[in-house]
């Protein structure tokens, strides 16, 4: 491979880096998603085993991709700069929202913990923000089995939660 | 916000965020590659789900995976685009068609069955007994003094054993009582009276309709000089 060509993979991969952590990096993606994937291109062609570009380097760029977007997430989290609002708990609220809020998460969790597998997986992982496409790609399901196990799992859970005391 | 929204931010406030089984680097890259073993690969994930922090990496590395095939033939396929097999697609055939006659034949008989789909209305609200009639506290609420501390409130007409939950101003439980048929209860001994905003209420057990009811949430603040 070519050392022009090399640059381009590195370039594209640097792209994808910012977009996949612009995914779980919230309302503050667009002011420090540029300097995520000015660090991913570096730390791409450092990676790169000494001088000698491989003949064959697209699968292990992928891989130094995977564990540079595992340290830019990490990076991010330890500067506070990761998540969505949504997902942090919002001790500007009022306490009783706060303690209303606590109280149903541990009754979900509860609940959840009386769901089938399958279900208690689809329902979580909606619960944490991943979308169909992606629960279809991670436990391999269909899309029909996905979103069925979404809509039987959060019925399911419904019925806990209002066996529990919580109303409509 | 919407109900699932509300449901969404509940269940994050409650995520370990520390959970114990965080994935190596290898593990992730593995998981990444598609080179997990069954196990571990249902382990992986059963760790992700639990794990705020591993879900993010998790969520990043999806969309990684989703689109580098696309210009690096060196990069796995996407999981979702790969064709299942001919023998899944007769297997999903045959479960269709079951599940068809399934319907079909049992629908009559199951009218609740379509009740709680997902665009159901649903507002979660506390434990709270508008539909009923809960336990009323009483004492301490407002500015109290750190001596002599006691909890008292009205018990339910129709429940009258109580629980007592103290809790902190960061929305956690510092303290459940024993049950009692009492309607006062003292601080606990074990645990230090710190300056700051509290909040407690009462848990009716058993009753008429069996489960528990929370009373209102009241408020104080525990201080060195109340006024």
């Amino acid at each position: 491979m070519y050392e022009e060509d090399f640059g381009h993979l590195v370039r594209q991969y640097s792209r994808l880096i910012r977009s996949a952590v612009a995914r779980v990096a919230g309302p503050s993606a667009a002011r420090i998603c540029d300097d995520v994937e000015q660090n991913v291109l570096i730390a791409l062609w450092q990676a790169m085993p000494g001088e000698q570009i491989p003949d064959h380097p697209s699968s292990y760029i992928y891989r130094a991709a995977v564990r540079e977007t595992i340290r830019a997430v990490r990076g991010l989290k330890q500067t506070s700069e990761l998540g969505p609002e949504a997902d942090k708990a919002d001790f500007s609220a009022p306490p009783d929202a706060i303690v209303e809020s606590k109280e149903l998460g541990r009754a979900i969790r509860a609940a959840l913990s009386e769901i089938g597998a399958d279900r208690r997986r689809a329902v979580t992982a909606h619960l944490a923000g991943y979308d169909v496409k992606e629960i279809m790609a991670m436990f391999e399901w269909p899309y029909h089995k996905a979103r069925n196990l979404i809509a039987r799992g959060m019925a399911d859970l419904r019925r806990k939660l209002e066996a529990r005391g919580y109303r409509d | 916000m919407t109900e699932i929204e509300r449901i969404r931010t509940a269940f994050r406030v409650t995520d370990p965020d520390e959970a114990e089984g965080h994935l190596s680097e290898q593990q992730w890259e593995s998981l990444a590659c598609g080179e997990l073993g069954h196990e571990d690969h249902e382990a992986a994930l059963d760790h992700i789900l639990g794990c705020r922090r591993c879900t993010e990496i998790h969520q990043s590395l999806l969309v990684l995976r989703e689109h580098a095939h696309a210009f690096d033939p060196g990069a796995p396929v996407p999981d979702i685009t790969r064709k299942p097999s001919r023998r899944g697609w007769v297997f999903s055939g045959i479960l269709a068609v079951a599940a068809t006659l399934f319907i079909i034949i049992f629908r009559p008989l199951g009218p609740d069955m379509t009740s709680n789909g997902p665009s159901a209305a649903f507002d979660p609200i506390l434990r709270s007994s508008q539909w009923e009639q809960p336990a009323v506290p009483l004492s301490p609420i407002g500015q109290t003094s750190m001596s002599g501390i006691v909890f008292s409130w009205t018990s339910s007409p129709i429940a009258p054993v109580s629980i007592v939950q103290l809790i902190d101003n960061r929305g956690e439980v510092v303290w459940t009582s024993q049950e009692t048929e009492n309607t006062s209860i003292e601080w606990p001994g074990d645990l230090a009276k710190q300056p700051g905003h509290y909040y407690w209420r009462v848990l009716s057990l058993g009753g008429a309709v069996g489960g528990e009811q929370a009373s209102d949430l009241v408020a104080f603040d525990l201080t060195d000089n109340p006024p």
